[in-house]
């Protein structure tokens, strides 16, 4: 940006790449699980009949249930995701 | 009700982890090892370590009973307990091991300017320490206070004293190792009383369900979330905290310098996510297995109908009722011992806080001997010690996961927003980020004390002056706003410094070569 000298704008640079690569994996893995749990707030908010339904017809197991579930085998699931792709990098 | 198994075992329990901290203390040697137990913790130990500081009274007990009351009320606060690490290993995790020493707030320092920066950090992580603390020492009173027979300001103070002992002989390494044994003794504990109720039930999640519905007023609402809908602006805010409030957490933050590097950093937090989620996934089955099993048994029950020494207790009694006796022993002894540890590990974070952000950084300009440092915290301990059992005997009828909350929405409207912003925006300065933090800082705790949990349930007042509960729907935009807004009006020389210094932090978070200064 500056004039500064060569040698920390080298380094910069090339961390730099290495930082917007982390932050292309942490930032959608971040996002994909604001969106599922957001649709459970969401859902839970303004639709909570939605989330009544059972999930097999004539069962007590609500699709409340089911939906929990999934945000949280997904929250172990993308941490997985995303120290997989880390340490390959590095 | 005084049980004489379940106290034996749970003296024994008491005494072999008090045992550990022994051990660790003779092991405990310098600030790093005070601290950050030198960075000899590996990965999966850490990990270990991180479940346990979560799995605490806040999850087992606090969100049985919300579930005992309430039905999937409950378990919101679960799954949203679940997203909070994820997000912690996405953002923040290797970056923090790369940049830091002991606590967050050396991350903030590198390179914004350090006086105002620790002054404001150490406040930050005080109040946030404090709203944790208190649900633990809730939890803790109440079990104690059911189990010995003892009136609950006594319970609060043995509890005090207890924890004050674990972090000062032991430190960081005991911490890590009591959190160890016992996550793997929870996680354990908590999978054979599911277990059992699930027999009790033939494996049929189903029949439970239907079980939990034919005994709860409410019928077959409990299967579905109840309270969002009420108060949707609420639901949100809720949502948000839980969401993002772990990556605020002093003390959360505070493990990952006790691991080597960023690898390990990084397989600490998976392995955390996998306990901690496997567990409160088990709290599925234990909620609604206490809904089930005790909501019409007069065993558990008071002359009222509600449950002996307090909702909290739910999950204490289900161990009883699905294992007897030694069930209950065993899982009271954990249960305790979890909330010490994690007492023990809130209050040691808070005192770093204080020892080394403002005594030995701040008074001392970093010239400060290791070994008066380490007096500080531990005089700093002494005082938290004391402050959390006032606190603990002024919030005694609170449900604990729910203070669990209120701290999380501190968290994510004070430490979270300057931490993200500090990593990954060039643009803020120290000037933005003093005056941002502490604008909302002072604006979440002054909404928390005049929302619904202070002035309504601990004031007694009608109805709350400002209605959102928690706050963080508006505080923590406001954060972020204040935070940029101060910075890019900033034309100091002190900002430019900051600005100018972005690069080279990036480069030692990423791990990057550094270059020389």
């Amino acid at each position: 940006m500056s004039s500064s000298s060569h040698d920390p704008k080298n380094a910069g640079g090339r961390a730099a790449t290495a930082g917007i690569g982390a932050v292309n994996v942490g930032l959608p893995l971040t996002v994909l699980l604001m969106i599922v749990y957001g649709g459970f707030i969401l859902l839970g908010t303004f639709a909570p009949r939605l989330l009544a339904v059972p999930v097999f017809t004539g069962g007590t197991t609500t699709w409340a249930f089911a939906y929990g579930l999934f945000v949280i085998v997904l929250g172990v699931a993308l941490s997985g995701v995303y120290v997989l792709i880390a340490n390959r990098r590095s | 009700m005084i049980n004489t198994t379940a106290i034996i075992l749970f003296i024994a329990f008491v005494i072999v982890t008090l045992g550990i901290t022994y051990w660790a203390s003779k092991r405990t040697k310098s600030t790093s090892d005070f601290y950050a137990a030198g960075g000899t913790i590996t990965g999966f130990q850490n990990g270990l370590a991180i479940s346990g500081d979560f799995i605490s009274a806040g999850a087992f007990l606090g969100l049985a009973g919300l579930v005992y009351a309430n039905g999937f009320d409950g378990l919101v606060f679960a799954v949203g307990y679940t997203t909070g690490l994820p997000i912690v290993v996405f953002l923040l995790a290797e970056r923090l091991r790369n940049l830091g020493r002991f606590t967050f707030t050396d991350v903030l320092c590198y390179r914004l300017s350090e006086t105002p920066i620790r002054i404001f950090s150490a406040c930050a992580s005080l109040v946030v320490v404090a709203f944790y603390l208190i649900a633990q020492m809730v939890g803790a009173g109440q079990l104690i206070k059911l189990l010995f027979g003892l009136d609950y300001i006594y319970a609060e103070i043995i509890v005090g004293v207890l924890m004050i002992c674990y972090v000062m002989f032991g430190g960081m390494v005991a911490t890590t190792w009591v959190q160890i044994v016992k996550a793997v003794l929870f996680l354990a504990g908590g999978s054979m009383i599911a277990f059992l109720v699930m027999k009790q039930f033939n494996f049929d999640f189903g029949a439970l369900l239907s079980k939990a519905v034919s005994v709860h007023p409410k019928g077959d609402a409990i299967l579905t979330p109840q309270f969002l809908a009420r108060d949707p602006l609420s639901a949100l805010s809720l949502g948000l905290a839980l969401m993002f409030g772990t990556a605020g957490l002093p003390h959360i933050l505070m493990r990952f310098f006790t691991v080597p590097d960023a690898k390990a950093a990084r397989v600490s937090v998976f392995w955390a996510t996998v306990w901690m989620n496997y567990f409160f996934a088990l709290v599925f089955i234990i909620g609604f297995g206490a809904l089930a099993l005790l909501a019409k048994d007069p065993t558990y029950l008071d002359a009222k109908g509600a449950l002996i020494g307090g909702g909290n207790m739910a999950a204490i009694h289900l161990a009883n009722a699905v294992g007897g006796s030694a069930m209950l022993g065993f899982i009271s002894a954990v249960a305790f011992s979890t909330i010490l540890a994690v007492v023990a590990g809130l209050t040691l974070a808070g005192a770093s806080a204080v020892s080394h952000d403002l005594y030995a950084s701040v008074f001392r300009k970093g010239a400060a001997d290791d070994r008066k440092e380490v007096q500080v915290s531990k005089i700093a301990t002494m005082c938290l010690g004391v402050v959390a059992v006032l606190l603990g005997i002024a919030f005694q009828t609170q449900n604990v996961a729910y203070m669990v909350s209120l701290a999380f929405a501190v968290a994510c409207s004070s430490t979270f927003p300057l931490l993200l912003l500090s990593i990954y925006w060039r643009g803020l300065t120290t000037r933005g980020a003093v005056i941002g933090g502490s604008v909302c800082l002072a604006s979440a705790l002054l909404l928390t004390i005049l929302g619904p949990p202070v002035w309504v349930k601990v004031l007694g007042n009608a109805t709350p002056i400002f209605p959102i509960d928690p706050p963080t729907i508006v505080t923590m935009p406001l954060a972020f706003f204040a935070c940029w807004l101060v910075s890019v009006m900033d034309r100091s020389k002190q900002a430019a410094s900051d600005r100018n210094g972005y690069d080279m932090q990036t480069a030692r978070a990423t791990g990057g070569a550094v270059p020389a200064e």
